[in-house]
């Protein structure tokens, strides 16, 4: 084995005994992205009905063996519509991370390497949009798109851009300064060349974490943008709907809508959890349990 | 910190998933199958089950006791409280408690006099004569006599809201006497006395001069059995009882409207005694879980609404042909949807129009367009779209339309129809009145009958599908003759009308026509909501002592 292959293996181990070191927990949750992935992805086999499937003798009938967890307002299979709701949700929360970290990284890092005056201005134009609430935001770029999937994931990345914008910026404004930017700089490099392959790699274990917390936060505000009527359209298979049209039975068929607000719940904390041992695994200096 | 947060969410995620073992194994969709036959053969629905038993409870619960509060819910703050206003839900949930109609709807629909002792109509003079009862006063102490009748009908023609549907051929208002005011007609309108019973709340002329339309709008004066004290805009409205009111003196120390803005949070709050009543429209589900538990529900005679397909006949498209909007019809089974989700006709019906069998204005002759998925599919074919092709439905917010325009989206979608839905939030929606893509899930309000609805809004100007609508000669001109004739040619005129808009040009389908249900406490007693939804007999309203 190769000195550098057996550096990477060597770090890899590090890497995940660090990982999983925190408890748990972690693993729990880990458990959870795994299992929320392989149903989002295999929804299809694992359930004998389609979600848009209606049943209209059997509304909000409760569990049964025909239907492992009942059915809504207008007799589809509840399983049905969360294993499939799934799928909704990681699109969206996948979509909108990749786009906004693509797009966030790239103008942090331009604006943080460059300086001046674009860096002003690029910085009070995102600390303008941190100021407004991401929902109150999302809320009325959703009314200029349509309600289906990439249209709401459009929206949502554009509110989580300025996380991207301010993390990668403050790395860069303070990792320009280093030796081997100065020494790239006097032999001549591109400064596109500096900004990628030297710059970027260094703030990748960042980008990481903010990754996997964004997918968190993109989850919950389109199921929060859902809930509100504003996000993906019914029948549409998102827990956000779902609890939006099972609220009303809270009282007499709760399932309906507590169900799908688990879901939620157990994937946004998962994914919170996970971003916080990621940040750990990937920081020496804060190494920790949990 | 981190390990004690985890801890206490997964512990409260453990308690929801026990509260959701207890309340799984109820089934509230069955308990609607026992609840009674499908919508009577009078303009009357019938009676929920619990209503009967509330009766029997109220023969039991003695003498009337005076004193007490009721607290009806709202599910927003009201936009307006000007009666000339008037128009929205919360704003009709709460107007009738204040304020009072010259006219107001029998159980069959029928406009009759309330405020007034008697109504006449002369077609010949293009005259009504309106004879004020005596006795009546505002919550001010200003008579409700002759002079305030006219203040009110001009107002309503100049300031009105509805003006242009119901006061078009007002010409002038001339005061007789104290008690009688003639109304000059500029042409004849049949429908006139509909438009009173409507619109018309009579409000204090000496309150509105005094305060202005934006004080009055937060003081209002009726001539109703509860005045306002004080309207806190995100909370309620606070009435007490009008001591001098004609009727009599109310039990009630007064009336208070509070904002719950769901379903859910009204249900909570009348099983806790916050609330006295809430008032549910195509909700069975609800209605039948409250009637387990013992409220007493009340279906008003008159039905509420008509949830309606409303076609853009006239711009470019498939819609445009008369045998795709009826294979649209027989595509989509109203009954089955009916049945499922308004309680087997307990809270509603599927009909062909927007009247039910057996009501005055109700067209036998329009038949409708049955279920039938193979004659739908042949339709199209015969139109040249075998293959199908896209629609958008719009629809107003609302939990009842949500779940009936999923259930026609996925019933098209099995003739190759691929339907689109645009849900419109509710202050949105007087945007879409006048024209929409596609189909237009509309929920008429049925509290005038049919023959209002017709006669206001199939016609062309109409603000109500003003350039969707095909208003072909043959129907306008129907509405045109029946409003300007004597009541049999109304009739007859207004149904034949009917009979086109629905049956031959399929420019309206009747998917369902509900009733709206009150759920009151069981310590509550007397009409609420009976003939009509908010309508009580509210002087007789008389809550049991805590």
């Amino acid at each position: 084995m190769s000195e550098g292959k057996a550096k990477k293996t060597n770090g890899a181990r590090r890497f995940f005994r660090v990982f999983f070191s925190r408890g748990w927990v972690t693993k729990l949750c880990f458990g959870i992205i795994v299992a929320f992935v392989f149903i989002a992805v295999f929804a299809p086999l694992l359930t004998p009905y389609t979600p848009y499937e209606q049943n209209l003798l059997s509304i909000l009938a409760g569990p049964s063996g025909e239907h492992l967890l009942g059915c809504d307002n207008i007799g589809r299979d509840t399983l049905t519509r969360l294993l499939y709701g799934a799928r909704v949700s990681l699109v969206t929360g996948l979509l909108s991370s990749i786009w906004a970290a693509a797009v966030g990284t790239t103008i942090g890092l331009i604006a943080g390497y460059v300086g001046g005056w674009v860096n002003t201005l690029v910085m009070r134009i995102t600390d303008a949009m941190i100021a407004i609430p991401p929902i109150i935001f999302t809320m009325v770029l959703s009314t200029m798109v349509t309600g289906n999937l990439l249209g709401i994931s459009v929206v949502i990345g554009v509110s989580i851009i300025p996380s991207y914008i301010r993390m990668v910026n403050g790395l860069v404004i303070s990792l320009r300064e280093n030796d081997y930017v100065t020494a790239a700089n006097l032999i001549g490099q591109k400064q596109l060349v500096i900004m990628f392959r030297h710059l970027l790699p260094n703030c990748l274990a960042s980008l990481i974490v903010t990754f996997t917390m964004n997918v968190g936060t993109a989850i919950m505000l389109e199921s929060t943008l859902s809930y509100l009527g504003v996000g993906i359209i019914p029948p549409t298979p998102a827990w956000g709907v779902m609890v939006s049209e099972g609220y009303k039975y809270l009282f007499n068929q709760p399932l309906v809508a507590i169900l799908p607000g688990i879901c939620i719940m157990l994937v946004v904390i998962a994914f919170n959890i996970v971003g916080d041992a990621l940040r750990d695994a990937l920081d020496p200096r804060l190494r920790g349990k949990l | 910190m981190k390990k004690k947060v985890a801890m206490l969410l997964t512990a409260a995620m453990c308690v929801s998933l026990a509260a959701c073992g207890g309340g799984g194994g109820d089934k509230p969709a069955d308990s609607g199958n026992d609840a009674g036959s499908a919508g009577g053969t009078e303009q009357t629905a019938p009676p929920a089950e619990s209503g009967d038993e509330g009766g029997d409870a109220q023969a039991d619960a003695g003498e009337p006791v005076s004193g007490g509060t009721f607290t009806v819910a709202i599910t927003d703050d009201p936009t307006t409280l000007q009666g000339w206003m008037v128009r929205n839900t919360n704003e009709g949930t709460v107007s009738p408690a204040i304020y009072e109609t010259l006219l107001k709807y029998d159980e069959t629909g029928k406009p009759q006099p309330y405020l007034l002792e008697s109504f006449d109509a002369d077609a010949e003079a293009l005259t009504y004569t309106l004879v004020v009862k005596d006795g009546i006063t505002f919550q001010d102490g200003t008579p409700m006599d002759a002079e305030a009748v006219k203040w009110n009908i001009d107002y309503y023609k100049e300031n009105g809201v509805l003006s242009g549907s119901y006061y078009n051929y007002v010409d002038s208002v001339e005061v007789v006497d104290e008690k009688t005011v003639v109304v000059h007609m500029s042409s004849w309108d049949a429908l006139f006395d509909y438009g009173l019973a409507r619109t018309c709340f009579m409000c204090s002329p000496t309150a509105v001069e005094e305060l202005g339309p934006d004080g009055f709008n937060e003081a209002p004066v009726g001539t109703g059995a509860f005045k306002v004290t004080k309207w806190v805009h995100g909370e309620g409205i606070y009435t007490e009882r009008y001591d001098n009111y004609w009727g009599g003196t109310p039990y009630l120390d007064g009336v208070n409207f509070m904002i719950y803005a769901s379903t859910a949070t009204q249900q909570a709050a009348l099983e806790v005694g916050d609330l006295d009543v809430m008032t549910l429209s195509g909700d069975s589900v609800t209605a039948d879980a409250l009637k387990a538990k013992g409220y007493n529900l009340t279906n008003a005679a008159i039905p509420t609404t008509g949830y309606t397909l409303c076609f853009n006949s006239i711009a470019e498209g498939p819609l445009t042909d008369v045998r795709v909007r009826q294979a649209i019809c027989y595509a989509v089974d109203a009954e089955t949807i009916c049945n499922s989700l308004l309680g087997n006709g307990v809270y509603g019906t599927s009909t062909t129009q927007w009247a039910i069998p057996g009501a005055a204005t109700y067209n036998d002759e329009v038949t409708g367009y049955g279920y039938d998925v193979e004659k739908a599919k042949a339709l199209l074919a015969e139109a040249g779209y075998a293959d199908g092709f896209e629609l958008t439905i719009n629809f107003q917010v609302g939990d009842f339309a949500k779940s009936v325009c999923q259930i026609i989206q996925a019933e098209l979608q099995e003739i190759g129809i691929t339907v689109t839905l645009n849900q419109i939030e509710v202050a949105n929606y007087a945007d879409y009145l006048g024209e929409w893509d596609g189909i237009l899930f509309h929920p008429m309000g049925l509290g005038n009958g049919q023959f209002s609805q017709v006669a206001a809004n199939m016609i062309p100007g109409a603000r109500f599908g003003g350039s969707t609508f095909l208003h072909d000669d043959v129907s306008v001109g129907l509405i045109q003759e029946a409003v300007a004739s004597d009541e049999a040619t109304m009739d007859k005129n207004l149904k034949e009308a009917v009979k086109v808009l629905f049956q031959d040009n399929v420019e309206l389908y009747a998917v369902a026509v509900t009733y709206s249900t009150s759920v009151t406490s069981p310590k509550v007693h007397g009409d609420y909501g009976a003939v009509q939804e908010h309508n009580a007999t509210w002087n007789q309203l008389w809550k049991e002592a805590e």
